[in-house]
């Protein structure tokens, strides 16, 4: 199942950058290789590469489970409800909420808040979390910002406080 | 340029100071299982790019150094290897430590800081010949160079050849995204400025390497590890015994560690499972690998160290990286302006022997914190998940923004991270893609520019010794696992 999903993601993606090379003219010049030369054979390469590993899947599950259980879904929506998967979906919403939120609130604020709200949906205590969230932005700050002078995202608001 | 002046650039106090904070950043996150030097780097080198080019390269190579000895911690305590580069020794390292974990460690380290100046004398010697040697090199000679290497991921670094092709191909169409190197076309921005100068490398690096740890860790936060308690015993207690007792191991692991470091995409993992093998086919006791052989665990620890220094050696010479930890760090030698080449040896001399001295000086000041690391091990390894996965996430989003001061950086390490995730778990490997994304364009100028000074002459490719040296290597790259599995399936 797994090579068949590689096989067609490769299939579609170098479907998708042949699509992109076609305003990009292939030679230029004398006949010189042009700048979607090289983009187009890696998408041929993608492509091969796809077919071959979505055949491979193929005949290998004919030999177990047969033909129709590639089309299956249902171990896919089984595997999404999976504690593991649920648990890396969640940081993954909650890291998208922190990017949004860096230009809007500052750097050290939406940090803070990430750092503490992660550690409690994963079972850290509020009070622990907390202190523990408080000491890292503190520690940011003073490495970061004070010694190394890295720029970190300012508020569109704008306040020393929030930075 | 001389040995002095190298040795005063080298023992500036900011710069020692730099490999002692890089060092005991290295323990800490070589002794956390799942977390990897080469994360690690990531995470270090957006930061270096506000220091000394001397002090942040230093830190690369303090920090790569100790993570992978430190990688051997839980590999004792836990029977799980803290990075991959200790798989090969885990088995044996734990059967050993249930009896002597403390001085099992001590050995382990000796040798691992034996291994890595072994490795450090190999690229110091070697590095400034070879790059004497490439100064006559063209683009053509360049072109199989850099095919070669990308040969290498492909067959070394994938478990199924198709898959670490296919792992160049998107690698590949990731760096041909923003201006092409040779027309200065502008290709697959679709309209956005901030992808005119293409996919910023140090994002995609803390993405790939970075994001995919990270959610790895998340999805069991609350997993806890049965360890095995240090029982008082003396750390370097058996360290002479062994060092007289495996000496040959130990020269053998080193240079077998070295020669498999310095080729592309061959990293510490594989020079360890390499030596593993090759003392287990030599020695007088294969019968006690994997039931607890101490001659087992320091061949695999001398080499993987001795790796870390042999990757230096494509990477300072060819601008290719021997490794994870080398293609990260490449981006750091570009960001302060050095490029890697023969130019790089003539230009900055002793910075380079300085840079050399420090491996020597990393390696040296191993043996301390190694030792701390040891007696503090068990702490170390308590620190929970749930509290570092999103301490780490925040360090990942202030790297990838310092870079260029830009949220659509973070935003790119976010999706290449989420991307690089979904990769490993179908089994696509990521240092392939890595490497394809540095070595793509190299490849992609050096053919064109071939063939547009030969006015499209294909012989151009093997009109010169070096290239058709490097053409049959690289074809021979290609045919040797087939040679292999053939004879295999001969054999049976």
């Amino acid at each position: 199942m797994k090579d068949f999903i590689v096989g067609v993601t490769a299939l579609a993606l170098g479907v998708f950058f042949i699509f992109l090379c076609r305003d990009i003219p292939l030679l230029v010049a004398r006949g010189y290789p042009g700048p979607s030369f090289f983009p187009l054979i890696l998408s041929v390469v993608s492509i091969i590469c796809g077919v071959i590993l979505m055949i491979k899947s193929i005949i290998r599950l004919r030999g177990s489970k047969g033909f129709t259980s590639v089309l299956r879904i249902t171990p896919l929506i089984r595997r999404f409800k999976d504690r593991e998967v649920l648990n890396a979906v969640r940081f993954i919403v909650m890291t998208v909420a922190y990017i949004v939120l860096i230009p809007y609130l500052g750097f050290l604020l939406t940090s803070l808040i990430y750092m503490l709200l992660v550690q409690v949906v994963y079972g850290v205590s509020t009070f622990k979390a907390l202190g523990i969230s408080v000491s890292m932005v503190f520690f940011i700050y003073i490495l970061f910002i004070g010694i190394l002078k890295v720029v970190v995202p300012e508020p569109i608001l704008g306040s020393i406080v929030f930075r | 340029m001389s040995l002095y002046d190298a040795l005063q650039l080298a023992l500036q106090p900011n710069v020692i100071f730099a490999v002692i904070i890089a060092e005991f950043f290295g323990v800490f996150i070589g002794a956390m299982p799942g977390l990897t030097a080469t994360m690690a780097t990531a995470l270090l080198v957006p930061f270096t790019y506000f220091m000394d080019p001397l002090a942040g390269i230093s830190m690369i190579v303090a920090m790569a150094t100790v993570a992978i000895f430190s990688g051997d911690i839980p590999a004792v305590l836990l029977k799980i290897p803290g990075t991959p580069a200790s798989a090969a020794l885990t088995i044996d390292a734990y059967q050993l430590g249930r009896r002597k974990p403390a001085s099992t460690l001590g050995v382990d380290l000796v040798c691992s800081a034996l291994g890595g100046l072994t490795g450090s004398l190999i690229l110091m010697f070697s590095a400034p010949a070879l790059a004497e040697f490439t100064s006559n090199f063209s683009t053509v000679e360049y072109f199989w160079l850099t095919l070669w290497g990308l040969s290498m991921a492909i067959v070394i670094s994938a478990e199924e050849p198709i898959k670490g092709v296919l792992g160049v191909a998107i690698g590949f169409l990731i760096a041909s995204i923003g201006i092409e190197p040779v027309y200065g076309y502008v290709r697959f921005t679709f309209g956005s400025v901030e992808l005119l100068n293409g996919i910023s490398f140090i994002p995609a690096m803390i993405g790939f390497f970075a994001i995919p740890e990270l959610l790895r860790q998340i999805s069991r936060p609350h997993e806890r590890y049965s360890m095995q308690l240090l029982k008082g015993e003396k750390v370097f207690d058996q360290v002479v015994v062994a060092l007289k007792k495996f000496k040959t191991v130990i020269v053998r692991s080193a240079l077998i560690g070295t020669f498999i470091g310095a080729l592309p995409g061959a990293g510490a993992d594989i020079a360890a499972w390499t030596s593993y093998g090759v003392a287990k086919r030599v020695s007088k006791k294969p019968e006690e690998y994997g039931k607890g052989s101490l001659e087992g665990v320091v061949a695999a620890t001398t080499a993987n160290n001795a790796a870390i220094s042999g990757a230096w050696i494509p990477t300072l010479v060819f601008g290719i990286p021997g490794d994870s930890i080398t293609a990260i760090a490449l981006g750091a030698l570009m960001a302060h302006g050095l490029r890697p080449g023969p130019m790089l040896f003539e230009r900055y001399g002793s910075l380079i022997t300085a840079f050399f001295i420090i491996f020597i000086i990393a390696n040296l000041l191993m043996i301390l914190i190694g030792y701390l690391a040891i007696k503090l091990s068990t702490n170390i390894l308590r620190v929970p998940r749930n509290i570092l996965v999103p301490v780490i996430a925040v360090f990942c989003v202030i790297g990838a923004y310092a870079v260029n001061n830009s949220i659509f950086d973070v935003w790119i390490m976010l999706v290449l991270g989420i991307l690089g995730y979904f990769m490993e778990r179908l089994g696509i490997p990521i240092p392939s893609v890595v490497l394809a994304i540095i070595l793509g364009p190299m490849v992609e100028f050096n053919f064109i520019t071939s063939l547009i000074k030969s006015d499209l002459n294909p012989v151009v490719f093997v009109s010169r010794p070096i290239a058709i040296g490097l053409a049959i290597l690289t074809i021979f790259t290609w045919v040797l696992p087939f040679m292999r599995i053939r004879r295999i399936r001969k054999s049976t």
